[in-house]
């Protein structure tokens, strides 16, 4: 094949309207919000002092660590999937690292020494271990399903 | 050679639906490639026997991926950045990990094209290992200058079907030049 050929088959092919891919994450990004926001409300539930837990600023560090997270993921996704990132994007993720380091000792420093392994481990450990490979597993399977068949 | 920021114009043209702005860009770039890529190979010292090869694997490439280029920025960086992958691939299949900096050779005068080579060597075996059906829309749609719609009327597909095997067909040609060939 010719590449003047190979051309025309491209401006053939560029009829297929696409979106730019901060649009198309940005919607991904709602739709999978959307459907982990119901999941969450059949399975879990919002806890019922939910109130009193958001005055507390430690409640408000967890929920802000997220959100800060969220954020510089999303930018971080962008530029990852551009051929050419500016500057060093994986820098950007040292706010974060902070922040947690920063969340960690605070919390350290307030609870008591003989609760540490629990705090922060949890206890079910074992669970969360087993669980999120497989969910991986799965979303993944279900993502190169998608992928052959399109 | 046109300066590659001024192609930013013609990339937000195309995306707006001007098919010939499209066809520009892709003209302009390929020759700009050429040259890039051969000066590449030569700094590897390697022969430019492949040079088509990667000038069409990188031309997919951008088409592919075009809707990641943001308006915002110039489009020169883009475009060096997927000429520099995809330059830095093939060397890598072939066996060489040195670095490759296609800055290095941009700005030298440029090298003689034989541009009646610019069949590329795998791409017939490419075109072969497609399935029939995307095999015949590329080639009737590339080799045979053929409209989208001409080519549905003759296999009684519908345009839009048309449209998405040749997309399919487009990303099969990508993945091929990806795999290990040497």
């Amino acid at each position: 094949m010719k590449t003047e050929q190979l051309v025309e088959a491209l401006v053939a092919d560029r009829a297929a309207g696409r979106k730019p891919i901060s649009a198309a994450l940005a919607l991904a990004l709602v739709v999978g919000g959307v459907v982990s926001l119901v999941l969450f409300l059949i399975d879990l539930g919002v806890r019922a002092d939910i109130e009193p837990a958001l005055a507390t600023w430690r409640f408000d560090l967890k929920v802000g660590t997220v959100l800060v997270a969220l954020v510089l993921a999303f930018g971080l996704c962008l530029e990852c999937a551009r051929p050419d990132p500016s500057g060093r994007p994986m820098r950007r993720l040292l706010a974060l690292a902070v922040l947690a380091v920063l969340a960690l000792a605070v919390e350290l420093v307030m609870v008591p020494k003989a609760t540490w392994g629990t705090r922060l481990v949890g206890t079910n450990s074992l669970v969360c271990l087993s669980a999120i490979p497989s969910f991986t597993h799965i979303l993944h399977w279900m993502n190169l399903g998608m992928n052959s068949r399109r | 050679m046109a300066d590659l920021n001024d192609l930013s114009a013609l990339m937000r043209s195309a995306r707006q639906g001007d098919d010939g702005a499209y066809r520009r860009l892709l003209g302009e770039v390929t020759v700009w490639l050429r040259v890039v890529v051969r000066r590449g190979l030569v700094s590897a010292g390697r022969g430019a026997a492949d040079c088509e090869d990667i000038v069409q694997e990188t031309l997919l490439a951008m088409h592919l991926k075009r809707d990641t280029w943001d308006e915002a920025r110039p489009i020169a960086p883009w475009l060096r950045a997927i000429a520099h992958h995809k330059l830095a691939d093939y060397l890598r299949r072939r066996g060489f990990t040195d670095h490759v900096d296609i800055d290095d050779h941009a700005d030298a005068p440029e090298l003689a094209v034989d541009v009646d080579a610019a069949a590329s060597v795998d791409s017939r075996q490419m075109l072969a290992s497609l399935p029939e059906r995307q095999r015949r829309i590329v080639q009737e749609i590339s080799l045979e200058g053929r409209r989208a719609a001409d080519v549905a009327r003759g296999l009684g597909m519908s345009e839009g079907a048309v449209r998405v095997t040749l997309h399919r067909a487009l990303k099969a040609l990508a993945v091929f030049y990806r795999r290990d060939r040497s």
